[in-house]
């Protein structure tokens, strides 16, 4: 999938490739949204500007593309005269964005978390919270898939301790 | 579907999303019996931090004065924290201990006609009340709340008492203001105590209306408990522990401050004989107890 800009301005696009080899064509303010990036491209280490992300599947990448061209996009618009407005339009987005299976979510946030892109590690982890907040213990552990390590008597301890946060 | 385990995630990330979560005290509380990694980082990071932030004048006397400087405060951080926000119930505040005596038994040898009833696993209700909503996770917990512990040996015994609710019964958050003074301390423990470092709850602290009277629950905590004069007073007078568990910590055993002669005197007694107040402090200093109103004297 490419995503050449249309318009003949002078920036830069550069290639991302997907852990599945998938290469995507961005354009270089919007790959700046990335620390991780940032300090790869200042350090021009990637002369035929093809940046390998062996962490990164192709299917979370274009998501996160998609989100850091929209927030890019937001930005420029600001700098307009269309600041409250598109406070609104970008939350918006935010919340529909990651509306997402709870897999596709982890991948996002590690993805963010190894892109180094705060708003949208935030964004997941925010939505995480509110996922588990409304889960059992059992059922968190069955999402996340996460072994209960307990012995029997530390569980029952540990159960025991917090008993008031069960009502 | 390894590659997008939650285990994958490094601690900073589960940090960032457990931080999120930090407005209801419930949610660290239940995520730390999830899993050793979540409880680890509850215990060290969330509720460590959590006490710098709300009692930082607390935390920092606890960690001065104790024995061999340990970065821990006495009964760990997920003690503290619960001590912080947590009422400990009527039972672990002693008002279910039952008191014809007041604690005589101890003193003068224990009386055969005074006997505890027999344990049952039924929860404890009031038979014209609402049953109670709120549900235990495991029957263990349902037996550890009725009657408990009877200890034959050591002429005390607990009976259980009908109460209008499993949730008044056990630990819970709080009412009222979740902060906890020195001052409040000083009020409760008699006057050659002062020189101790007790913080308590301010008052009413967690207000429970039963059939008998009005119950002000309070929990609290001595800096340097094994340097205070309370201390002291229990350890020479070599006094015998009770069979009730501190409400915040693993201690088993707690000491009865009232019969100690730790607290203040004028408080006195009821007409049918139950003190005014009543605390029972743990090997961590750790404090429970509960207030009443003061009896009006004709």
């Amino acid at each position: 999938m490419s995503m050449i800009s249309g318009d003949k301005s002078s920036t830069e696009i550069l290639s991302l490739k997907s852990s599945d080899n998938e290469i995507f064509e961005v354009k270089k303010e919007v790959v700046l949204e990335s620390i991780t990036l940032r300090g790869m491209v200042e350090e021009d280490e990637f002369s035929d500007t093809l940046i390998p992300l062996p962490n990164v599947e192709g299917k979370i990448l274009s998501k996160i593309i998609h989100y850091c061209q929209k927030h890019t996009e937001a930005r420029a618009k600001v700098n307009g005269s269309e600041g409250a407005a598109d406070s609104k339009e970008i939350k918006d987005f935010d919340s529909e964005f990651i509306n997402v299976d709870d897999k596709t979510l982890l991948g996002i946030i590690l993805a963010a978390n190894y892109l180094n892109i705060k708003d949208l590690l935030d964004l997941g982890c925010q939505k995480i919270a509110d996922n588990i907040k409304e889960k059992s213990v059992e059922d968190v552990r069955k999402t996340f898939n996460i072994k209960n390590d307990f012995t029997p008597e530390e569980e029952k301890a540990i159960r025991e301790e917090n008993l008031w946060a069960f009502d | 579907m390894a590659e997008t385990a939650f285990s994958n995630l490094s601690n900073d990330v589960v940090l960032n999303i457990f931080l999120k979560l930090e407005d209801d005290p419930r949610n660290w509380a239940r995520l730390a019996c999830v899993c050793t990694k979540f409880c680890g980082l509850v215990r060290d990071v969330c509720w460590k931090n959590k006490c710098l932030q709300t009692i930082p004048s607390i935390v920092s006397d606890l960690l001065s004065s104790s024995a061999g400087s340990s970065s821990d405060p006495p009964g760990g951080w997920a003690a503290l924290h619960k001590l912080s926000i947590c009422c400990p119930g009527l039972f672990r505040a002693g008002v279910l201990l039952e008191n014809s005596d007041f604690g005589l038994e101890r003193e003068l040898g224990p009386d055969e006609n005074y006997l505890s009833t027999a344990l049952g696993s039924s929860r404890v209700t009031e038979p014209s009340s609402t049953p109670p909503s709120s549900s235990l996770d495991s029957s263990t917990s349902a037996a550890q709340l009725d009657g408990v512990v009877v200890k034959k040996g050591r002429g005390y015994s607990i009976a259980k008492r009908r109460r209008k609710s499993c949730r008044s019964v056990k630990s819970h958050l709080a009412s009222g203001v979740w902060n906890l003074s020195r001052e409040q301390g000083n009020k409760l423990l008699a006057s050659r105590f002062r020189g101790d470092c007790l913080y308590i709850c301010d008052w009413p602290g967690c207000v429970h209306i039963e059939e008998k009277r009005k119950y002000m629950l309070f929990r609290g905590i001595f800096t340097d408990f094994k340097g205070s004069r309370v201390w002291r007073t229990i350890n020479d007078g070599n006094r015998s522990k009770i069979a009730l568990d501190c409400a915040f910590c693993s201690c088993k055993e707690t000491w009865d401050l009232h019969s100690a002669f730790c607290l203040r005197r004028v408080f006195g007694y009821h007409d049918d004989g139950e003190p005014v107040v009543r605390a029972y402090v743990c090997e961590n200093g750790h404090v429970s107890g509960a207030w009443t109103d003061r009896p009006m004297f004709t």
